[in-house]
């Protein structure tokens, strides 16, 4: 009967790992700190992954799985009674407002039950959801837009139209009583104004009298998971015709909520977070490797006559690995769970900084919960581990039976001459220290490095000038923005309007400042025909679209500047105040060739005084290039036919004044192929009037004072969600701060690896030479060497790796200080080249104090703990 | 019938000019319930062709048969198997495992083979070997005698037919020595096992059936009793 000699494989596993304590605490420490690494980067790429979701559904409004569209009551029941759903919601939608202030984010009147209203993000701040016929909840924002205080118990007037009515005057008024509120979120697609259910069907009834559709009634469904939602919300009427109450044709729209699918599938930024994101696994799982595989192999070392002894006594080689990796195992059941909890704290709490760096909203953040986390950690380092003993556990394997017997056996001759020979101890420890030279090498290279990279992160983090980039980086105190300006450098439906800017020039105490603007609707810019080709072919335009008059344009990027901006420029070539001239049109454009702030001409490029005519166009006719007839869908099924005319330009022309370069906090953070150009505020709004939007608004203070009461009040405003975000040195400064921490943080784990390495391959040459010189040292010790001269000459053994390696490290690090200083230098604009070595000099007493403690404590120690000495003192 | 058989055993030990010819071409039948010693001095080359004969250890060339099985012609681990199934070791360090206790020690063996526990002749050889007292007690708390007598168990758990002892009386005084290898050949006895055993003591090699002297790795007397 084959049963039990697995029982005597873990009981022998569990009697070593107990004899063997101080290993066991290393190993732990090294499965907690490579589990940490791992679950916190999981935790990371979950959450990340959750966060874009989170954000996602913030943008589109809710987070329910999908919608069943226009439902009729027999529908419904089918719905709500179907395995497949889990939860439902309901949503009838009165009417909207999408006037006036509502333009940009128009503000939807329904009723929602609560569920429905969860899932789309509304947690009432103050008030309850309406219950009385009158009553209305509505997020602050839309309350401000409509003119009312959040106060519960107001008297709100509304007028809306019905969704998709043609007559554009008819329209609704009532008066409601307001229930609650909430704060609104700026990435949310609606506004959404939510009343009973008793009005939503008294409405219903009303309009249907005037001979409108009556209401419909949406339902929102939550399945068991995310995954198949369309086939699964289909599949709930497959089985439909002939069903009571409900015929073939009554068919069903579904809507499917893309956040799921998107978030999933084929998210670039998501991709660009994974890719790093696993070459840092790699190489935790590589530095675990190290340091777990270092810790088994001098454990094997140690007692490999005692495995030895095992093989004959008849263990076989697979069980010796058994042994060896059930130990190993045992001690993962401590180490992973403690490495996972900690690894989630961690990742955690770095979660804010990654999102910062991604264009996910800071409120969007949600750390995932996802057990997959833990699942994968535990995984991944249980793999790592089993790695790291395979080797150890092969060399144990393979110990040789007649090596444990040979034990008490003398020693052969050879050795022995040549240590006596140097009769000096000093200079046997150097002999010795020679006797490996690939491990000496390795010993060396370890320790050296992990001195090397410290001096060099502390080099670099304290040659970071914060300062001095602060003037690089910021040319005014303060830019105020929307959202999308600095996250998406774009401006998109949201921009900073004339009175919000306006009440901030109110609440602030600024020296001078000014506004930039952006044409929004399709800026042109004439150009020649060869150029514009040229630019077709770069695969900027794929339809040609020329003027009325056969003339051609290409899409630009126009900045429009107040005064204040303009004389941030940078000027190359010309002169940027002539932009400044009311009475005349001036232009400048973005110099191209620029090289290292060294600025090349461009031959083919306009040159100053040159006129360029500037436009932008409101209506684009397509024709159909064969027929020269508008274009039909027969057309758009051959693109390359297709070509466009605009059909209404507004044509201005403007004098080049200069080439110059906007800093990069107050320019539109991002460029067009081609031309970027620069004109007067006042200038292009005379021309151009409503299709010139605000981007942002940038001042300087002037008194600390007034800098800081600045932004203290934009802080405040920025918490307010409106959607204003700021930049100011502060912000600047405390961004570059938590990079410089991050550095550092990222340098210091980086050597305490390499270091706990560089200190494991030195115990683990140490003791392998002590256990390999067993006779030897016995043999001197028996021809008149005294336990302290044994003592001595291992200690500076010791020290010759450790005061070694930290002089060498001293020596690179001053070799190298010029090279690090150089790069630095070009790679960052903000680093102040110096010199520092202190960090090699604070670690070079504790080297010393290693190399002599790591010996002693060998010597001492393998006397008495190891396995094998204890069969050695029995025999 | 012979149950172990060497052919032209040979075992170098380094290269060139350092070879060192431990064993230089043994050959040697061991008949089924035979008592044999090896004798010689120092370095002679007698533990070697222990190792050799019980499969610890491969030879440069040359064959060893077991109970009809060439046993290099097996895999390492299948070799193991076999040894620990056919033979059972001794050695001069009783080389027990420090973490288990004397009983566990005597059945690691049967064990690791995954063999169950035959309570009753574990319980006998116990006995035999007069250890009923220690079954609970780890190996560093006995005295040498007591623990090669484990040693000796450990080596009987299996109903080895051959047991192979590498101066099992080595490091015991002449009366303990006397005395452990009494109850080896009374066990022995008492389960038709063939024994041979590497001693120093001529009172030991005389309670041999065949004498056998080994010089420079090569036999170079036999002596039969009787
Ligand atoms: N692993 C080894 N490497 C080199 N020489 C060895 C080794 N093992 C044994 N020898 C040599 O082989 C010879 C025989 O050794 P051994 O069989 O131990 O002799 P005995 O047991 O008779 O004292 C000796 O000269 C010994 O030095
Ligand atoms: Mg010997």
């Amino acid at each position: 009967m084959k049963v039990n000699n697995r029982n005597c494989i873990f009981r022998m596993s569990g009697r070593l790992l107990f004899s063997n304590k101080r290993r066991n605490l290393i190993t732990i420490f090294a499965i907690i700190l490579t589990a940490v690494l791992f679950t916190s980067l999981f935790t990371i790429m979950m959450s990340i992954n959750s966060s874009f979701e989170r954000n996602n559904f913030r943008q589109l409004g809710g987070y329910m799985h999908g919608t069943y569209k226009q439902v009729t009551p027999a529908q419904k029941e089918k719905i709500i009674n179907h395995s497949y759903i889990k939860e439902y919601g309901e949503r009838m939608v009165l009417g909207i407002i999408a006037d006036s202030s509502f333009r940009n984010q128009s503000a939807e009147i329904s009723f929602m039950d609560d569920n429905t209203a969860e899932w789309s993000f509304i947690e009432l701040e103050e008030g309850h959801m309406p219950a009385q016929k009158n009553e209305v909840v509505m997020d602050k924002e839309a309350l401000r837009l409509l003119g009312y205080e959040p106060v519960i118990g107001e008297n709100v007037e509304l007028t809306f139209a019905l969704i998709g009515d043609a007559d554009e005057n008819n329209k609704y008024t009532d008066t409601f009583t307001l229930a609650g509120f909430w704060e609104f979120d700026f990435i949310s697609p609606a506004h959404y104004i939510n009343v009973s259910k008793e009005y939503a069907e008294e409405f219903s009834r009303t309009i249907e009298k005037q001979g409108h559709k009556p209401l419909t009634t949406d339902i929102k469904v939550m399945l068991s998971s995310a995954v198949n939602v369309l086939d699964r919300m289909s599949e709930v009427f497959e089985d439909d015709t002939g069903s009571e109450g409900i015929s073939a044709d009554d068919s069903i729209k579904i809507g499917i909520n893309p956040g799921y699918t998107v978030s999933n599938i084929n998210n670039d930024e998501m991709l660009e977070t994974a890719i790093p994101l696993s070459a840092l696994l790699l190489l935790v799982i590589f530095a675990g490797y190290l340091i777990i595989y270092n810790i088994f192999h001098i454990s094997v070392v140690n007692d490999i006559r005692f495995y030895g002894l095992l093989k004959a006594i008849g263990t076989t080689q697979r069980q010796v690995k058994r042994i060896i990796r059930l130990q190993a195992l045992a001690l993962c059941i401590v180490g992973i769970p403690i490495g996972l909890l900690l690894g989630y704290l961690l990742g955690s709490v770095l979660m804010p900084f990654i999102i910062e760096t991604t264009n996910v909203s800071q409120n969007s953040l949600s750390i995932s919960t996802s057990p997959i986390i833990f699942v994968a950690a535990a995984i991944f380092e249980i793999i790592t581990v089993l790695i790291s003993v395979s080797k150890p556990g092969r060399m144990a394997g393979k110990a040789s039976p007649i090596e444990a017997l040979r034990f008490n056996d003398g020693m052969d001759g050879r050795k022995t001459k040549r240590s006596t020979r140097g009769a000096r101890v000093t200079q046997m420890a150097f002999a010795n220290t020679g006797r490996n030279k690939r491990k000496t090498i390795l010993v060396f290279i370890s320790l050296a490095l992990s001195l090397v990279i410290l001096n060099t992160v502390n080099m670099f983090v304290g040659g970071l000038d914060t300062e001095k980039w602060l003037d690089k980086s910021m040319s005014v105190d303060f830019v105020v923005g929307k959202y999308p300006y600095f996250k998406y450098h774009g401006i998109g439906q949201i921009s900073i309007s004339e009175d919000e800017i306006d009440l901030i020039k109110e609440n602030t105490d600024s020296a001078k400042g000014g506004t930039a603007y952006e044409i929004k609707n399709c800026p042109l810019i004439n150009v020649s025909e060869e150029e514009y080709r040229a630019y077709q072919a770069q695969g900027g335009m794929t339809i040609e679209i020329v003027g009325k008059d056969g003339s051609f344009y290409m899409p630009y990027l126009m900045e429009g500047m107040d005064d204040h901006l303009i004389d941030k420029l940078n000027v190359y070539e010309g002169d940027a105040s002539l932009l400044k001239d009311r009475n005349n049109r001036y232009i400048a454009l973005l110099a191209n060739n620029v090289n290292n702030g060294e600025y090349i001409p461009d031959e083919n490029a306009p040159k100053i005084g040159d006129k360029i005519t500037i436009a932008a166009a409101t209506t684009i006719e397509y024709i159909d290039k064969r027929t020269g007839e508008p274009a039909t869908y027969l057309t758009y099924d051959h693109p390359e036919f297709l070509a466009g005319t605009y059909s209404d330009l507004n044509k201005y022309e403007y004098t080049l004044c200069a080439y110059v370069d906007v800093p990069s906090d107050i320019s539109l953070r991002r460029t067009a192929i081609g031309y970027n150009a620069i004109a007067c505020s006042d200038n292009l709004k005379e021309d151009f009037k409503d299709n010139l939007a605000p981007v942002f608004y940038a001042f300087d203070t002037e008194l600390p004072d007034a800098e800081e009461k600045a932004e203290s009040y934009l802080q405040k405003l920025s918490e307010v969600n409106t959607g204003i975000t700021y930049d100011s040195k502060a912000v600047k400064r405390s961004e570059f701060n938590d990079f410089k921490n991050l550095f550092t943080l990222l340098g210091g784990v980086l050597c305490m690896i390499i270091g706990f390495v560089g200190v494991l391959n030195f115990y683990n040459t140490v003791v392998a030479g002590i256990i390999a010189r067993k006779n030897e040292i016995a043999v001197l010790q028996a021809i008149g060497m005294t336990g302290k001269q044994v003592k001595e000459m291992l200690m500076i053994e010791g020290m010759i790796y450790t005061l070694g390696s930290g002089l060498l490290a001293l020596i690179l690090s001053i070799l190298f200080i010029p090279a690090v200083n150089g790069v630095a230098n070009n790679i960052f604009d903000m680093y102040s080249a110096h010199f520092s070595i202190t960090p090699i000099l604070i670690f070079i007493p504790i080297m010393i104090l290693l190399g002599v403690s790591v010996p002693l404590m060998s010597y001492k120690g393998l006397s008495k703990a190891s396995v094998v000495e204890r069969i050695r003192e029995i025999g | 019938m012979s149950i172990l058989e060497a052919k032209n055993l040979v075992k170098d030990y380094g290269q060139g000019e350092n070879c060192v010819h431990a064993v230089a071409g043994i050959n040697l039948a061991v008949e089924k319930g035979e008592f044999i010693s090896i004798v010689g001095t120092s370095g002679s080359g007698k533990s070697t062709l222990l190792h050799m004969l019980g499969g610890l250890d491969r030879p440069t060339s040359g064959e060893v048969i077991v109970d009809k099985t060439p046993i290099f012609d097996l895999k390492d681990d299948n070799l193991t198997i076999f040894r620990r199934r056919k033979i059972g070791f001794v050695f001069q360090a009783y080389n027990l495992v420090p973490v288990l206790n004397v009983y566990e020690n005597i059945v690691l063996p049967l064990e690791l083979d995954g063999e169950k526990v035959d309570k009753d002749y574990v319980e006998e050889i116990i006995d035999t070997l007069m250890l009923t007292s220690k079954k609970e007690v780890l190996p560093n708390q006995l005295s040498g005698g007591q623990q090669q007598r484990v040693a000796i168990a450990r080596a009987l758990a299996f109903r080895p037919s051959i047991i192979l002892a590498d101066e099992p009386t080595g490091n015991l005084d002449s009366q303990t020595g006397q005395d452990v290898l009494s109850l080896l050949k009374v066990s022995a006895d008492k389960y038709g096992q063939t024994i041979v055993i590497i001693t120093h003591n001529d009172e030991i090699a005389q309670l041999a059936d065949r004498v056998i002297r080994i010089e420079d790795g090569k036999i170079v007397s036999e002596s039969e009793r009787r």
